[in-house]
């Protein structure tokens, strides 16, 4: 038979085994990947100066700037180099190709207009970002990120956007009257 | 047996709460290297927020995820609408169901089968157009490729379509972008055994595809007694699914194949069988969304012993427009039309006259959705459906929904539909011997209902959110049996001589007590106070509307263990049923999961698990439902 103090060892040692768990994933680290990817997608109505960097604005998410910067130097988009620009505020934006809000700046996403600025790709994790102007919007479904997707939005943008990302998108807006 | 079960969960909870975290990183791989479709699977270890994108619409919407269906461990589609809080899903055969939402569930004995609901799988209506009541037998979908499921509690007609009166459910598949890969699933266990498989790829640079097959035998329940009720099953099913898209365009096209054999007591099979096939257009602009869609289905059943049967079938067209008017207006138009042949071999004594008939049904539809202020919204929509009985009839529908702020919304509806008449309330003669027992009624009419909802929404945190719905139904038209003005009593037949009201309440919750266990409580409270119009027999009394509990509630367990293991169990509760009488009853279905590595999950799920038998619905319109285990491998490829 076991003593009290070898049951209470085998338990401690199962406890540390079970805690040894995996690197954990974050939502920003699969928005940031799906960012990447987005640009393979959507095509903008001018093309940019050979040599000229991507640049992507990133408004109030160090989480999300941070991942981009981990990834684009290993990878670049559209074998073109990417720079990301970590912003507060509507004047900060420079001429970005694509442009990430995150949660909590609706009426941001709501004062930009494309008469304002170049044709952008514009990308947001609100509640209800479609409504508010985002071309493409970050939901999170069960513990999945996906995103939908806003028609009218892009083409007030200019931008054609890849049957291949509709087939993903979890909603396409618009498309069904719900 | 509740020891058995309830022990590993207080283990396994303590054991996560040592460690302080239940991390379920489900890759080790680069994320940048994935392709779009398969970061749409990566799980997050912690979500932040519940997603409510989805349950944004004014009404009473409960979406059963693809996560909730793949964790539960359910086999069928009756199954996993147990997950709904707003449904109430009674198992009466191995292959038979009861689903009803919000009351009036119907009453076996009275020959009143649940009819009012609306039950679509990827926009093709399944609900039966002989009696409008819902054949579980024939619902089978490959459950790893269903995205979700939206269950609507309530009204909705004039989006949803016919028969939407007190309840739609909207089973949606995946795209074929999403079911890329081989994916093999097989189970065994004391009740049933089934084997699933799927392949799924790309064709071309804009265009995928899947193949599916699926079978299974599920075991005969029991008798009072515990003898063997002779009902077991089997069926083989096979279907695709192929997507186009090009620009703003998006084609699909779908079908699926089935057959199954039904035993039964006296030792001669019944055989049910079917098929579909499914096209649908969208194409995306602009200003504007245009789909349509067509359809053709067969649904066939042949009694026991080749006696008594039907065939039925479906020619559907459906094309649906929505266009942006400026900045406030949305407006969804659209048009319709359904043509149902069937021919029926009559039985000795259930017997359809004319046994052959084509049936239209047609529709036309607008809805403008006004956007008042950023935060209140009017939907404003009218249907009007053509049925071969009754003719012309309005469907209207508003609804008001209001943002109150970032946590609360709310809102309110009020709207009205119907119970198309049927072949069933119209055709049917029933005989005793030579005696002709009841004759339907030609006259028959629509069964009405005027329904009035309130509701809000909240998420009171990041971890917690709620959802409360009331409801008021005022029902007209209901059907019930009167004796023949002539003789005093035979041939009986049915009348629309039942009315009154429903009122109560569908409420459920998310709580996400920890970055690893969730729970979701919900319940519906329903109350019927139903009555005889002057001039009515009475004869079988209100109950026949609906034998239903007053309550029923589920509570829903998720829990992410560490090691790549799952924890999921359901408890339900339901309520007595007052005529014929059956006793409450809570029940417990309970599943471990294991990810062994990215392609391979073991599981173990027991359902029933709190007796060893029982009944949903009482003996003679039930049989009794017993406890079963099912051990599962999963392979995804």
């Amino acid at each position: 038979m076991f003593s009290k103090g070898a049951w209470l060892g085998l338990f401690g040692l199962v406890v540390h085994g079970i805690c040894a768990a995996a690197t954990p994933i974050s939502e920003d680290s699969i928005r940031a990947a799906y960012l990447y990817r987005f640009a393979g997608y959507v095509t903008w109505p001018q093309t940019l100066p050979a040599d000229a960097p991507l640049i992507i604005d990133v408004m109030d998410s160090p989480g999300m700037a941070r991942e981009l910067r981990r990834i684009l130097p290993a990878h670049p988009i559209n074998g073109r180099s990417a720079q990301v620009r970590e912003i507060s505020s509507l004047q900060e934006l420079g001429r970005p190709r694509i442009v990430y809000v995150a949660a909590g700046h609706a009426r941001m996403l709501r004062e930009l207009r494309p008469e304002d600025a170049a044709a952008m790709l514009l990308v947001s994790a609100e509640e209800d970002g479609l409504s508010d102007g985002s071309v493409i919007n970050f939901v999170t479904v069960d513990r999945n990120v996906r995103f939908e997707v806003s028609l009218p939005a892009a083409q007030r943008w200019g931008l054609k956007v890849s049957a291949d990302l509709l087939g993903v998108a979890v909603r396409v807006q618009g498309a069904h009257p719900r | 047996m509740k020891i058995l079960v309830t022990a590993p969960v207080i283990a396994a909870g303590v054991l996560a709460a040592l460690c302080g975290v239940a991390a379920h990183a489900e890759t080790d791989g680069d994320l940048t290297a994935m392709s779009l479709a398969d970061l749409a699977k990566v799980e997050v270890t912690s979500v932040s927020k519940t997603n409510e994108a989805l349950q944004r619409a004014p009404a009473a919407i409960y979406v059963i995820s693809h996560d909730d269906i793949v964790r539960s461990g359910v086999t069928s589609i009756p199954e996993a609408l147990r997950l709904a809080p707003n449904l109430l899903v009674t198992q009466t055969s191995s292959s038979a169901y009861v689903i009803a939402a919000r009351g009036l569930g119907g009453n076996p004995t009275a020959q009143n089968f649940s009819n009012k609901l609306l039950i679509l799988i990827d926009g093709r209506s399944v609900y039966t157009p002989l009696y409008s009541g819902i054949y579980a037998d024939t619902l089978d979908v490959m459950l790893e490729d269903v995205e979700r499921i939206e269950v609507i509690s309530g009204v909705g007609a004039t989006l949803w379509g016919a028969n939407a009166m007190n309840g739609v459910i909207n089973i949606i598949t995946r795209s074929a972008y999403l079911t890329k890969g081989t994916y093999i699933d097989g189970g065994a266990g004391n009740q049933q055994q089934f084997g699933d498989a799927r392949y799924g790829a790309s064709a071309g640079a804009d265009a995928a595809f899947r193949v599916y097959g699926l079978g299974f035998h599920r075991d005969a329940m029991q008798l009072a007694g515990g003898t063997g009720a002779g009902d077991g099953w089997s069926k083989g099913q096979g279907g695709f699914r192929s997507d186009w898209g090009l620009d703003e365009d998006t084609l699909t096209v779908q079908g699926d194949y089935y057959r199954a054999t039904e035993s039964t007591l006296n030792g001669l099979d019944g055989t049910v069988l079917g098929g579909n096939l499914v096209g649908r257009y969208e194409h995306h602009g602009a200003q504007s969304d245009l789909q349509v869609q067509a359809y053709i289905d067969q649904s066939e059943q042949i009694g026991p012993g080749g006696t008594g049967g039907f065939i039925v079938h479906t020619y559907d067209i459906t094309v649906q427009d929505t266009i942006t008017l400026g900045a406030r207006n949305r407006i969804v138009w659209g048009a319709g039309e359904r043509l149902y042949t069937y021919g029926i071999t009559n039985e000795t004594e259930l017997l359809f006259e004319p046994t052959r008939h084509a049936l239209t049904l047609g529709n036309v539809f607008v809805q403008d959705t006004v956007s008042l202020t950023s935060a209140v919204n009017v939907t404003l929509g009218l249907k009007a459906e053509d049925d071969p009985f009754s003719g012309w009839t309005p469907l209207p529908d508003l609804r008001l929904s209001w943002a109150i702020n970032d946590h609360v919304a709310t809102w309110a509806a009020a709207s009205r539909a119907i119970r198309s008449p049927t072949p069933f309330d119209t055709d049917v003669v029933e005989k005793l011997g030579p005696t002709v027992f009841l004759q339907a009624n030609s006259g028959f009419r629509p069964e009405e209902v005027h329904a009035y909802e309130l509701g809000t929404r909240a998420q009171s945190s990041e971890s917690v959110s709620l959802s409360v719905a009331a409801f008021y139904n005022v029902y007209d038209d209901l059907r019930t049996i009167e004796p023949n003005a002539t003789t005093g009593f035979l041939p009986l037949y049915w009348g629309n001589m039942m009315r009154g009201d429903t009122f109560g309440i569908d409420a459920w919750a998310n709580w996400q007590l920890t970055d690893w266990w969730r729970l979701s409580p919900g319940a519906t409270w329903v109350r019927e106070r139903l009555g005889f119009a002057p001039g009515a027999s009475g004869l079988l009394g209100v109950g026949q509307a609906g034998d239903d509990p007053s309550s029923h509630a589920a509570l829903v367990s998720s829990m992410n263990l560490p090691h790549r293991v799952t924890l999921d169990a359901t408890l339900r509760y339901v309520g007595a049923l007052p005529g014929p009488v059956l006793p409450h009853y809570t029940e417990l279905d309970a599943r471990v999961g294991w990810r062994m590595n990215q392609k391979t999950e073991f599981s173990l799920r027991g359902a029933n698990l709190l007796h060893a038998r029982h009944y949903e619905l009482p003996a003679g319109d039930g049989e009794q439902i017993t406890r079963s285990v099912i051990a599962e491998v999963r392979l995804t490829l």
